[in-house]
Order: C-alpha cells, then sequence, then structure tokens
C-alpha cells in the first residue's frame, strides 16, 4: 500500500496537476455562482477537452469544478437572493438577511470557511473511512430511506417562522407540486393539464429563481421608489475569533453532509436542509435562523460541501454513482481506462493516491479562489438595487432558459416568482415548499416501494434498526421544536 | 383598523382560502387532472393518493391558521405575526400599484418577446425600460447599462459557456 503511496504522491506532485486543480475549482466557482448554469453542466462541458489528458489531472479538474461549483452557489443566494444551486437555496434563509444588513462579505466568508472544512472533513472519509461509510450506506433500502426523508422533513417545522400553520401550507403545496408529471409506477398524468412539457415535472431551478429571486424583483417595484434598503457597505470581513465558535457546527454539518452524501441518490439540498435544522435545534440563538444567523449560514453550506466528496465514496469504492454529477465522472474514468469498484485499488492504486493528493490539496485552493471570488461578488451588493435589479432579471431568464433550452421553463419562474411575491406578502415562508419540493419524489417513491416490497403489509417499514433510529431521530426532532416553541411563547408572555 | 386587527383579519383569510383551494383540489383537480388507469392495491399505491393527501394537509393547516388567528384577537395581549420574509409589505398605494404593473409588464414582455426578437433585443430592450422607468436611475447610467451589460450577459451565456439562447424569429408562445 505504502508504495502506492508514494508512487501516486510522485504521479500527482506536478505542477500541471495542482494547476489543473486550481483552474477546476475556479470554473465550479463561477459557473456555480450563475444561476441556471449547474455544475453537472460544467463538468459536462469539460469532459470532453479531459480526453486528451492524463488520468490523475483529468480526474482532477473534474472533481475540482464540482468542489468550486458547491461552494460558488452560495455566493449570489447570500447577495442576491438567487440560489446558483439546488442546495444554495438553504445557505439563502440566513446569507440573504445578513448581507441586507450590511453584513455580506461576514456571510461570504462564513459560506467560504464552512465549505473548506467540509471539504476537508469529506476528503478525509474519503480516503479513510471509505469502506466503513459503504458499509453504511448499504444498509439503506427503500424503507430506511423513506424514513430518512420523514426525518428530513421535519426541517420544515424548524424553517417555518413564526406559524407552525403558516409552513405547514407552505409544504402541502411543495408537496403537491413535486406530484406534477407523470407518475413513475403506473405512466399515468398528473397534473400537467396537457403540457408535454409538465410530463417530467416541474423543473427544480426555474422554481427556485422564481420563487426566491423574481419575487423579490417583484417586490423591489412594488415598494415606493427608493425604499428598498440599498446595503451601503459589504461589512467586514469574519474574524477567525468569530468562525471558532462556528466550527462546531461546521464539522457536525460536514459529518451530516458525509453521511447523507454517501448514500447514492441523495444530494447537497438534502444534507443541506438537515445539518441546517440540526443547528438550529442545538444553537443557542435558534430564534435569529432565518433572520441572519451565522451558524445557519455555516449549517447549511457545510452539510451542501461534505457530500461533495462524499459521493466520492460509493463511486470509488463500489462503483455506484451517487448522483449525476459522479454519473459523468464515471465515464470520465471509464474514458481513461479506469473502472471503479472494488478492484480499481488494487489495479490501478497509484492513480487513486494521485487523486486522494489532489483532493487533500481542494481546501487550501478553495479558500483561495473562494476568497478571491467573494470579494470581487461583494462588490454586487455595493450596485443601487433600482440598477441592479433589472440585471438580475437578464441572469435569471438567461440562467432558466438554459437549463433545458425551453421558454416553458421561463414561464415557470415568471409564475413562481408571483407565487412567491404572494407568499410574501401573505406571510407564509417558501423554505417549507422547497423542501417538499425537493423531498417529495424521494418520500413518495420510496413509500411506494416499500408498499410494493412488502405487499401492502405496514410491518415492512419497521423491520430495521436503521429504520428505528430514524423514527426515533424524527420523533425527538419533533419533540424539541414543540418544546422549543413552548419556551419562546412562555418567555414572550413572561 | 389597527395593524394587528389587520394581521388577524388577513390569516383568517388567507386559512379560509386554503380550505376552499383544497377543497377544490380534492373535489376537482385530482380526480379530473390525474389518471388512474388500473385499479392498485393497496389503494395506497394509487397516483391520486399521495396528491390526495397533500390537499388535504394544505386544507387543515389553512383551517388551523384560520381557527388560531381568530383565538388569537380574543386573547389580551396576544402579539401579531411579524409577516416573515424580507418581502412582507404593509400597505399598498397607487405608486406601489403602478411599480407592480410595471414589473408584471416586464415579466410578460420577457416571454413574450424571447421567441419572436430573440434573446439579446428582448434583454436590452426590457431592462432598459425598467432602468428609464426608475426616477432613482439617472437616465445616463440607465442607458449606460442598458445598453452595455444585456449585450454582455448574452456573450457570457452563448459565447462563454456555450448555452444557445432564443435568436428571434419563433412563434409566439402557445400559438
Amino acid at each position: 500500500m505504502w508504495g502506492d503511496v508514494a508512487a501516486g504522491f510522485a504521479l500527482f506532485a506536478t505542477l500541471e496537476n495542482v494547476l489543473f486543480l486550481a483552474f477546476g475549482i475556479g470554473i465550479g466557482v463561477v459557473i456555480g455562482a450563475v444561476p441556471g448554469l449547474s455544475v453537472t453542466m460544467a463538468v459536462s462541458l469539460a469532459l470532453p477537452f479531459t480526453f486528451a489528458l492524463d488520468p490523475v489531472p483529468a480526474i482532477v479538474l473534474l472533481t475540482g469544478i464540482y468542489k468550486g461549483g458547491q461552494y460558488g452557489g452560495s455566493i449570489t443566494a447570500i447577495l442576491l437572493r438567487t440560489p446558483g444551486t439546488p442546495a444554495a437555496a438553504c445557505t439563502l434563509l440566513d446569507g440573504y438577511p445578513l448581507a441586507r444588513s450590511g453584513q455580506a462579505a461576514r456571510a461570504l466568508d462564513a459560506a467560504l470557511y464552512s465549505s473548506a472544512v467540509a471539504d476537508l472533513v469529506s476528503n478525509v472519509a474519503l480516503i479513510f473511512f471509505a469502506g466503513l461509510i459503504v458499509a453504511f450506506a448499504r444498509q439503506f433500502g427503500p424503507a430506511e430511506f423513506f424514513w430518512l426523508v420523514c426525518f428530513s422533513l421535519t426541517v420544515v417545522a424548524a424553517v417555518s417562522g413564526e406559524s407552525i400553520a403558516k409552513g405547514a401550507m407552505a409544504a402541502a403545496l411543495g408537496l403537491l407540486l413535486s406530484f406534477v408529471g407523470r407518475d413513475l409506477f403506473y405512466g399515468s398524468s398528473r397534473m400537467t393539464f396537457g403540457q408535454l412539457e409538465l410530463a417530467s415535472g416541474i423543473s427544480l431551478i426555474p422554481l427556485l429563481i422564481g420563487l426566491f429571486a423574481v419575487s423579490e424583483i417583484i417586490a423591489h417595484y412594488a415598494r415606493p421608489p427608493g425604499a428598498t434598503e440599498r446595503v451601503a457597505t459589504a461589512g467586514p470581513r469574519l474574524r477567525w475569533a468569530e468562525f471558532r465558535p462556528l466550527l462546531s457546527t461546521a464539522l457536525r454539518g460536514s459529518a451530516i453532509g458525509v453521511a447523507i452524501g454517501a448514500i447514492p441518490g441523495t444530494g447537497g439540498g438534502i444534507a443541506s436542509f438537515v445539518s441546517y435544522g440540526d443547528a438550529q435545534r442545538r444553537s443557542k440563538a435558534p430564534e435569529k435562523f432565518g433572520h441572519g444567523s451565522l451558524e445557519g449560514v455555516a449549517a447549511s453550506e457545510s452539510g451542501n460541501n461534505g457530500v461533495a466528496g462524499a459521493t466520492l465514496i460509493p463511486l470509488l469504492a463500489l462503483g455506484v454513482p451517487g448522483d449525476v454529477v459522479t454519473a459523468i465522472m464515471l465515464g470520465a474514468f471509464m474514458i481513461h481506462d479506469l473502472t471503479p469498484g472494488p478492484s480499481l485499488f488494487d489495479r490501478d492504486g497509484p492513480i487513486v493516491y494521485a487523486i486522494f493528493f489532489g483532493l487533500a490539496l481542494s481546501p487550501i485552493w478553495l479558500l483561495l479562489i473562494g476568497s478571491i471570488a467573494s470579494r470581487a461578488f461583494t462588490r454586487v451588493s455595493l450596485i443601487p438595487p433600482g440598477v441592479l435589479m433589472p440585471i438580475v432579471l437578464v441572469f435569471c431568464t438567461f440562467g432558466t432558459y438554459a437549463v433545458n433550452n425551453s421558454m416553458f421553463d421561463v414561464g415557470v419562474m415568471l409564475a413562481a416568482g408571483l407565487l412567491g411575491f404572494v407568499m410574501g406578502r401573505t406571510g407564509l415562508p417558501p423554505a417549507p415548499l422547497v423542501i417538499a419540493f425537493v423531498l417529495g419524489p424521494l418520500f413518495e417513491d420510496n413509500f411506494r416501494r416499500c408498499l410494493r416490497i412488502g405487499r401492502g403489509e405496514i410491518g415492512y417499514f419497521f423491520e430495521d434498526p436503521v429504520s428505528w433510529a430514524f423514527i426515533a431521530l424524527t420523533t425527538a426532532s419533533l419533540v424539541g421544536v414543540a418544546l422549543q416553541r413552548r419556551r419562546a411563547r412562555t418567555g414572550e408572555r413572561g | 383598523m389597527t395593524d394587528d386587527r389587520r394581521a388577524r383579519k388577513a390569516d383568517v383569510r388567507l386559512g379560509l382560502i386554503a380550505v376552499a383551494l383544497s377543497v377544490i383540489a380534492l373535489l376537482w383537480l385530482i380526480p379530473t387532472f390525474v389518471r388512474a388507469p388500473v385499479a392498485p392495491r393497496p389503494l395506497a399505491m394509487a397516483p391520486w393518493f399521495l396528491p390526495g393527501i397533500a390537499a388535504a394537509l394544505f386544507g387543515l393547516a389553512g383551517a388551523a391558521l384560520a381557527v388560531s388567528a381568530g383565538r388569537r384577537g380574543k386573547a389580551p395581549g396576544a402579539k401579531p405575526p411579524d409577516g416573515d420574509g424580507p418581502d412582507a409589505v404593509p400597505s399598498v398605494t397607487t405608486l406601489q400599484h403602478r411599480g407592480l404593473a410595471t414589473v408584471l409588464a416586464a415579466l410578460l414582455a420577457w416571454l413574450l418577446l424571447m421567441p419572436l426578437l430573440g434573446a439579446l433585443v428582448t434583454a436590452t430592450v426590457v431592462t432598459l425600460a425598467l432602468l428609464l422607468r426608475d426616477p432613482s436611475v439617472s437616465r445616463t447610467v440607465a442607458l449606460a447599462v442598458g445598453l452595455v451589460l444585456p449585450p454582455l450577459a448574452w456573450l457570457a451565456f452563448t459565447r462563454l459557456a456555450g448555452t444557445p439562447l432564443p435568436s428571434g424569429g419563433g412563434p409566439l408562445p402557445g400559438i
């Protein structure tokens, strides 16, 4: 093994590899920051360029894009309420209020440092604990997955704001919207109104951009001229002393991201919301969540970025891609005559360890490049809203169109913008809608698979100890939120 | 009318609208627009089952909101909700109506003009219109930004990222 490690180091230790990694992270950060340009798109576009490269720089470049993109999505989420990636929808809940209160730089720094911590943790997990994590992930059948989704749905209670009833209304609406499209079991259409474009369901990116960014643009024009506060300054940077208390939140979020990322079919969106809910439950100031909490930003970003390294675990150890990006990377491995799976370490040990050395370097590059990018992007918050809003609308529309080359998606974005505006006026929080929309298909799919496998018997849902662990966590989470709200009410009366 | 009373009335109204929408979804939307070609067993496998649960949950949450808002009014010293999120706007004036109409017209223009005129022309026209309409933006800044930034964004998407955008000459949506 040590021979492979030494050979891997020799393979990686070239200027070319180090620069390809930096280049990948740079591209990822910029692409991730532009709404509509997804990391998947960036990795797909970069794939043909890797054909002519050696395996190590090729994989390192693609991994860099993936990791940079995970962080990049948070930049416009914090500054413009426009999530660059679905996972960044959670970051904007606290990041945007922070930016509006003149703390954009602190929010961006908290996101960057938490992302780098999570990147480091997920790399360590990949390099040292891949076997253990794969064993854990292998225990996940439909029942365990179903209860994991139920546990994730309890986050709705945490992000409902003042009124649980309004949160539940938003979540129910999100669930209903998530069921639009073709039924995967029977192939029948559901609420598509004869529109072919709706057969595959409502696209997530147009919905997110509409709900958060377009609604904000509409709200800006609905206010009296000059009433939208301009962030006069990006504010001070985050000092180490301020980040130190957030470190435990970032580490917990990273661990959650790693655990969730190792399970194929999950992703950064679920991890960021689960980590956010966990951080709020443990926080000494849970009431600040949703109104500008640095802890909230740290939790969301660490959960999201913890996933990036962890999705490589099932890919490398089992040859199973955990999401679309790793599926493309599986293609890159195969193009370079590498077959991910248990035999990869025996056949191509030095190449695997060379990739690991590249991964070990990625948090440092992420810190450096992310810091430069966040400083550059922070200037956006200094632009007067009257000038900024029409330009944001251009990026939102182009970005939404670019996802599927579809005008229908632009229509969905505008409709979601109106919905978000109405929700804002009536005090309905958009976050529960997004969580339910993301989790709805996973919930339904696993619910029905359980019924199918268990032949309609409810007992199948409760057969495994892992299921019981998630049932206990779900119950504890709901009881915790109820107690927290009761304490808050008692405090108000007192 | 006090702010507290107005917020309470708004919540009761919202709750009742949710109940009405839920009933419409359960009695008309789901039975009409969710096709179930086979009789599924168990019933929970049916394509309409979970959409029905979601619609019912929406109505129940609405009812809970209406009831709690009604009760909140009777409790002495009850606090009105904050109006979550940065979008909460207390009252609407004629000026705001005009602003709202402008942005809605701009959104509609995006949707209708992009297939006809292409992304570049539509972006420039709509951006210029929005900038020139805003009294807080000077005419020079509006012209400079409106004429330079949309083409730059278009170049970034089409040339740098290689994503095609509508070039115009297409039919109106839905025709």
